[in-house]
């Protein structure tokens, strides 16, 4: 009895003390902002010091989605970011399993090609990028802003695969090449079921920063009916003016996708996958 | 064997050329403008001037160096803080505790925050008039410490470093927290019996299986962080005195705003160079491609 209070104290400063904390120091400025969302200009330019809103009022919530046509961005945004990640998802897996499992002559180049994409910053590479896209016809329009997304985010994620596959046991898929299963079939029935938690974090990961993404955006696209959400957002902060109520509600819409596809992904981060799979 | 080495090129070929068109044409197209006196302003009076610029960079430019420091200080202030509280949290989060799902969530959300989000919210948090920052400060009776964070010399560095870390750790979190589900429970049940504490545990069993994670993480941590433009360039845009200007900022104001494109060309071809200095010492270091050549 007297150990299980003492573990119960530990536990207590050792884990809840910690997670309190950090749970404050991320959720706060997200509560603030969405306290921001629900009052008027006069409530959030006044003095005193407020954290709920007097009243809850949906204007800016209606005015953003309706008005400033935030409905026609939010669809935009899901039409890129699942374009690629479907594209992501698959040649990211490829290219994980490659490096992991596969000795090739062209295994180092490959990984330094990969690292060397990532140490240019984009503002850079974009007037070129511009020059190219206008040359192929695909300025202006959302299948253009897939392609670009997919090379934007590949290399990071094929590395991220790799060291995921990596993590699993090769006895699993020399198992599977003795019973027979070729390689396509290893990769798909053995390798990725092992992998998922990796997996999925890949699919969020890319998700995630297409649907963030702002600069190739803004740059290519010029027809606002095309805008992705983030572009969107930016023209609600004015040049003189800010209309704060509005900005945080448009935040706060353009929080929800994210933030839903992670409560579903964080299920599948289940512990001990692996457990079970090698025995012995 | 052989057969499967030609399945390798299979698996990597659309990606070699996914990247080939655009990554590597329009890195290359730019760097070749670093050896030539490109201006916007007078695009046709472009000439070949050699080494010129590099010279330029590191003889007469009195700014390059200050945002080299400033760079390297974000850097290692960042990746240092991401990674310890990284860790620490996703241990934490691999516990196991009532409402985990939702936490786990919530402390994600940052991360699921684009730059552009960022950057506001946390600009209104630092703001002089309706800031969170200032606000509270007026309600718990110390008024007198009320600043403009962010046009502050002496604050701003650490403001923006603080945003920054708000959207960094749950990078780290996450990532960690999937090489920590890869390591087998079976490990842990027997250091249990062998009488192993979760500190001896933690040494022994979690840090070395977490290496290529923890390693990785940190690497493309670091490139990402030194090369990172969005949240600094809106919140403060290298000022206040150039407090927070890193090489990246400077290189955007040199080409896009002041249209010296050859100039901005060469400095990042600085940036270039200096990366990869640090990642073959990082990797050298790590023994990163060990796994690459067995």
């Amino acid at each position: 009895m007297k150990q299980k209070t003492k573990n119960n104290l530990a536990r207590f400063f050792v884990l809840y003390i910690p997670l309190f904390l950090f749970m404050a120091f991320i959720v706060f400025p997200l509560l603030w902002a969405m306290s921001l969302s629900f009052r008027d200009g006069a409530s959030i330019i006044s003095k005193e010091f407020r954290f709920l809103p007097k009243s809850f009022m949906i204007d800016n919530y209606r005015y953003v989605w309706n008005t400033v046509k935030l409905s026609q961005f939010f669809k935009n945004s899901l039409i890129t970011s699942f374009g690629c990640v479907f594209f992501v998802g698959l040649m990211s897996l490829m290219n994980g399993y490659a490096l992991s499992r596969i000795d090739f002559g062209f295994k180092r180049p490959f990984m330094i090609i990969l690292l060397m994409t990532q140490m240019v910053p984009m503002v850079f590479n974009i007037s070129a990028i511009f020059i190219l896209m206008t040359k192929l016809n695909l300025n202006n329009s959302l299948f253009g802003i897939i392609l670009l997304h997919i090379a934007a985010s590949l290399p990071y994620n094929s590395l991220m695969m790799k060291s995921f596959i990596s993590g699993v046991p090769r006895e699993i898929d020399e198992a599977a090449s003795l019973d027979g299963c070729t390689q396509v079939q290893t990769l798909w029935h053995v390798i990725l079921p092992a992998v998922r938690p990796g997996f999925v974090t890949v699919i969020a990961y890319s998700f995630i920063t297409c649907w963030n993404e702002y600069l190739v955006s803004y740059t290519l696209l010029t027809d606002a009916s095309k805008f992705p959400i983030s572009v969107g957002l930016k023209y609600l902060q004015g040049e003189f003016s800010t209309d704060y109520g509005a900005l945080a509600a448009g935040c706060v819409i353009a929080l929800i996708p994210p933030v839903l596809l992670f409560a579903y992904v964080q299920r599948h981060l289940v512990e001990g996958m692996n457990a079970g799979a090698v025995k012995g | 064997m052989r057969r499967k080495r030609i399945f390798a090129y299979f698996l990597i070929f659309p990606t070699l050329f996914f990247l080939g068109l655009f990554c590597f044409y329009p890195m290359i197209r730019g760097f070749l403008y670093a050896f030539t006196n490109m201006e916007r302003t007078r695009p046709l009076r472009t000439a070949f001037i050699g080494l010129g610029n590099f010279k330029d960079i590191f003889t007469n430019d009195k700014v390059f160096y200050g945002t080299v420091s400033v760079s390297v200080r974000w850097v290692i202030t960042e990746i240092c803080c991401q990674l310890v509280f990284g860790m620490c949290f996703a241990l934490i989060l691999n516990c196991r505790f009532r409402f985990r799902g939702v936490v786990r969530t919530l402390c994600f959300a940052p991360w699921a925050v684009s730059g552009a989000l960022t950057t506001i919210l946390w600009f209104l948090i630092y703001n002089e008039h309706i800031g969170l920052v200032n606000q509270f400060l007026s309600y718990i009776g110390q008024a007198a410490l009320r600043k403009a964070w962010v046009q502050n010399i002496t604050t701003v560095f650490p403001a923006v470093a603080l945003a920054e870390l708000w959207r960094g750790i749950p990078f780290f979190t996450i990532t960690l927290l999937g090489g920590l589900q890869g390591i087998p429970v079976e490990l842990y049940e027997s250091a249990k019996m062998d009488g192993g504490s979760d500190w001896t545990n933690f040494w022994a069993i979690t840090l070395p299986f977490m290496k290529e994670s923890i390693v990785f993480a940190a690497l493309m941590r670091s490139i990402w962080e030194f090369r990172s433009v969005d949240l600094i360039m809106t919140m403060t845009d290298g000022g206040p005195m150039r407090k927070t200007l890193t090489l990246p900022i400077y290189m955007y104001q040199e080409s896009v705003v002041n249209g010296r494109i050859g100039y901005g060309a060469a400095l990042t071809i600085i940036l270039f160079v200096i990366l990869t200095v640090f990642v073959y010492i990082f990797l050298k270091a790590n023994q990163f491609g060990k796994g690459v050549n067995d």
